[in-house]
């Protein structure tokens, strides 16, 4: 090799190395880069765009107290429409851009696309509102942190939840979308009501089916009047349960109950039906600040300013509260870690506790999933403004409920001690 | 290049043009090769979902813009291939992945030639539209009530394929090696759409477009050739799902239903369906529209709507349209 050659490559080498070295004491002076990639449009939205809400007070808060490891912490947020596909380019470009902590699917549907890919990116994936059960047991990977409970511990812990709060409802039955979360979840809500009810005397009949789109339930409306049930759980989501609840209150489905649980709509059922709500309308909850026990939890006062502040809106929804969770596992497993990097920040999230609006949360270490308090909220309609109002929560320890460890293994409830 | 755009025109490219195009096209495909080195994973996946809608949308055209049919439901094609793909890899059915892609575009042909026999030589138009939706629809309900298909959830974690060729192997396990593979594939099958619709059967093909009572008249077994056309198509569109499967690494049920089946009708017309890259541009531009409008929710949705309206009201033949009747004016404008 000529000498003018080596002298050349050796001054090439010094640059390219000086250059990267300085790239890198900039990206660690910086502002600390989280990727945020949540449904933003398209259907996903309603949902996406409350974590999205929850998350940015998370990063607030943080930035507010001096910020994470000395930084600033800096939300580069996508969106990724409600679409696999999206949700994949999306954390490949992150990634691309040296961002290895992310947050993102919020849904189900997105999160099967992100969670295989975290170890490839060598990513820290917090999957913030997916419920589906291969998250953690199929698709498990030690990158990704589930920051929901997942669908079995969600029903079952209603299921008992409800038969707890009414011992006296002896028969129950469910209207569920024919489709696989539709029968799990009425199945787990189901099972769990036998298991709890005093005496195990209570009885499950079986589930009525519908379309998960449907407008018309009629049919089905005269099937639940003409059975025996006193307890119902209604497994549809989104408009058709609005449908649904309007069809049935003009035939008097709401004086043939006593209960009805529904699959977490929610607001969204409180805000369409305002005084016409059911009046024992039990749904899955996250968050309510004027009831116990967030009343008396001062994270959950100050989310509640600070959304507040921010919107100006007085009525929160509830997944705010899911949303700034799922940032401040990954903001306190950083800080545990006191570093960035993804190793030590899976390490430190492995054996973390954190305190949450909901109370304290940790991670089950053989699959990450997140262990905390799963709340139910009690609804009926009101004469003020939103003319819906909750009146109590109530709560389920959800380490009690949660289905063994079983990382890589597709879950099968019969394989489930009965 | 004979653009069919510019045929109907009446202005074939100059030869200068054609050397141009053609220099521009290797200089592109050299790009394309070496862009894992060039740009970020999260571009170089979404060039690679370009180069699969490119090809999605290519087989739509095949037969709306040179057989003149309409098929509303071509996602239904575009799943078969998909989640027999990703099925295949995730359960290790003891095929080659050449082998896998190929079984894929001929369950899409067969598939197409069932409904071609109905919709094609018994009845006519619209009932085709109708037939392909209902396929997609239907399919969609079956997966949905396939536990081994995923269900609702869809078919995660595919894994990616190795390639054993005897003595050593192609390990496409990595992005950029399974993107380049992907570019090959693409550019192959594209180069074979080329070939189709520029040789005798492709003038056929035209021919039945433009008017087929008289290519009836001319001996043409018009519902023969309508069924072969389709039969591509089918064929080209299950490519399309079977190449994307591994590189999305899942497949769900957001890919069998009618929107989804929008998808190569928009790339189509954006681009511009009477020209046999238009379909290509279109899905460049739409996917460029998505990326530099990603910071922006739902803006990407309404430039899409916006430039759509546009182009129907300005110029129907679409972005291609647009530049080749800008190019008829600079060129007489240079001449007077």
């Amino acid at each position: 090799m000529k000498r003018r050659t080596l002298l050349k490559g050796l001054a090439a080498g010094a640059g390219l190395s000086l250059g990267m070295k300085a790239t890198y004491l900039r990206a660690q002076s910086g502002p600390l880069k989280i990727g945020v990639s949540y449904a933003l449009s398209g259907v996903g939205a309603p949902v996406g765009t409350q974590f999205m809400k929850g998350t940015e007070i998370a990063a607030m808060q943080v930035n507010r107290d001096g910020g994470l490891l000395g930084r600033q912490i800096e939300l580069v947020v996508r969106d990724d429409k409600y679409n696999s596909a999206e949700s994949v380019a999306v954390a490949r470009e992150l990634a691309g851009a040296g961002i290895n902590l992310l947050i993102g699917g919020s849904q189900t549907v997105t999160a099967l696309g992100l969670a295989p890919l975290a170890p490839e990116l060598n990513a820290v994936v917090i999957i913030a509102g997916a419920a589906g059960m291969p998250v953690t047991h199929e698709l498990f990977n030690r990158n990704i942190f589930r920051t929901v409970a997942n669908n079995y511990t969600q029903y079952s812990s209603f299921g008992r939840s409800l038969i707890e709060t009414h011992p006296e409802v002896k028969t129950w039955i469910s209207i569920a979308p024919d489709g696989d979360f539709g029968r799990d979840s009425a199945l787990f809500f189901g099972n769990a009501v036998k298991k709890y009810a005093p005496g195990k005397d209570a009885t499950v009949l079986d589930t009525i089916f519908t379309q998960g789109t449907a407008t018309d339930f009629r049919t089905q409306i005269n099937a639940l009047m003409s059975s025996k049930a006193e307890g119902l759980y209604v497994g549809i989501a989104g408009a058709a349960q609005i449908s649904f609840f309007q069809q049935a209150r003009g035939v008097g489905l709401y004086d043939k109950f006593k209960v009805i649980g529904e699959v977490g709509n929610g607001e969204v059922t409180g805000k369409a039906m305002g005084r016409n709500t059911y009046p024992n309308l039990w749904s899955i909850s996250y968050w309510n600040n004027d009831l116990e026990p967030f009343k008396s939890n001062p994270l959950s006062q100050q989310l509640y300013k600070d959304y507040v502040e921010s919107t100006g809106n007085k009525f929160p929804p509830a997944l705010v509260m899911a949303g700034q969770r799922s940032a401040m596992a990954l903001f306190e497993g950083v800080r545990k870690a006191k570093s960035s990097e993804t190793d030590a920040v899976i390490a430190a999230m492995e054996d973390l506790t954190f305190q949450t609006p909901g109370g304290p949360c940790s991670f089950r270490k053989e699959d990450h999933q997140l262990i905390a308090t799963s709340y139910y909220s009690q609804m009926g309609p009101s004469d003020k403004d939103p003319f819906y109002k909750i009146m109590q929560m109530a709560q389920i320890d959800s380490s009690q409920m949660m289905e063994p460890a079983a990382p890589g293994v597709k879950f099968d409830i019969k394989d489930l001690p009965q | 290049m004979t653009d069919a755009s510019w045929t109907r025109s009446g202005e074939a490219p100059s030869l200068t043009d054609q050397y141009l195009l053609s220099a521009f096209g290797a200089v592109l495909v050299v790009l394309l090769f070496f862009a894992p080195e060039l740009v970020n994973p999260g571009l170089l996946f979404i060039i690679g979902m370009t180069l699969i809608q490119s090809v999605f949308a290519l087989s739509w055209n095949l037969l709306f813009g040179y057989t003149g049919l309409a098929s509303f439901g071509h996602a239904g094609f575009y799943a078969i291939g998909a989640y027999f793909t990703g099925a295949s890899l995730r359960y290790g059915f003891p095929l080659p992945f050449v082998v896998t892609l190929l079984v894929a575009g001929i369950l899409g042909a067969l598939v197409a030639y069932v409904i071609g026999i109905v919709a094609l030589k018994r009845l006519t138009g619209i009932f085709l539209a109708v037939l392909t939706v209902a396929l997609t629809e239907a399919l969609g309900k079956i997966i949905g009530f396939t536990p081994a298909l995923g269900e609702q959830d869809g078919l995660g974690n595919i894994p990616r394929p190795v390639i054993n060729l005897g003595i050593t192997s192609l390990d496409l396990t990595h992005s950029n090696a399974y993107y380049r593979f992907l570019l090959i594939a693409c550019l192959l099958v594209i180069g074979g759409l080329w070939w189709v619709i520029h040789s005798r059967l492709g003038r056929t093909f035209r021919a039945i477009r433009e008017d087929a009572d008289r290519a009836r008249f001319i001996g043409i077994d018009v519902a023969r050739y309508r069924v072969i056309s389709f039969m591509i198509s089918g064929a080209t569109a299950a490519l399309a799902g079977a190449l994307s499967a591994p590189w999305t690494r899942i497949v769900t049920l957001d890919q069998v239903n009618w929107l989804a089946s929008t998808q190569p009708m928009l790339n189509s017309l954006l681009g511009g369906f009477t020209s046999f890259w238009g379909p290509v541009v279109g899905s460049v531009v739409f996917t460029s529209i998505n990326y530099w409008t990603r910071n922006y929710p739902g803006l990407s949705e309404m430039l899409v709507g916006g430039v759509l309206v546009v182009i129907i009201l300005v110029a129907p033949t679409g972005v291609l349209g647009i530049l080749g009747k800008l190019r008829t004016r600079l060129t007489r404008g240079g001449r007077a």
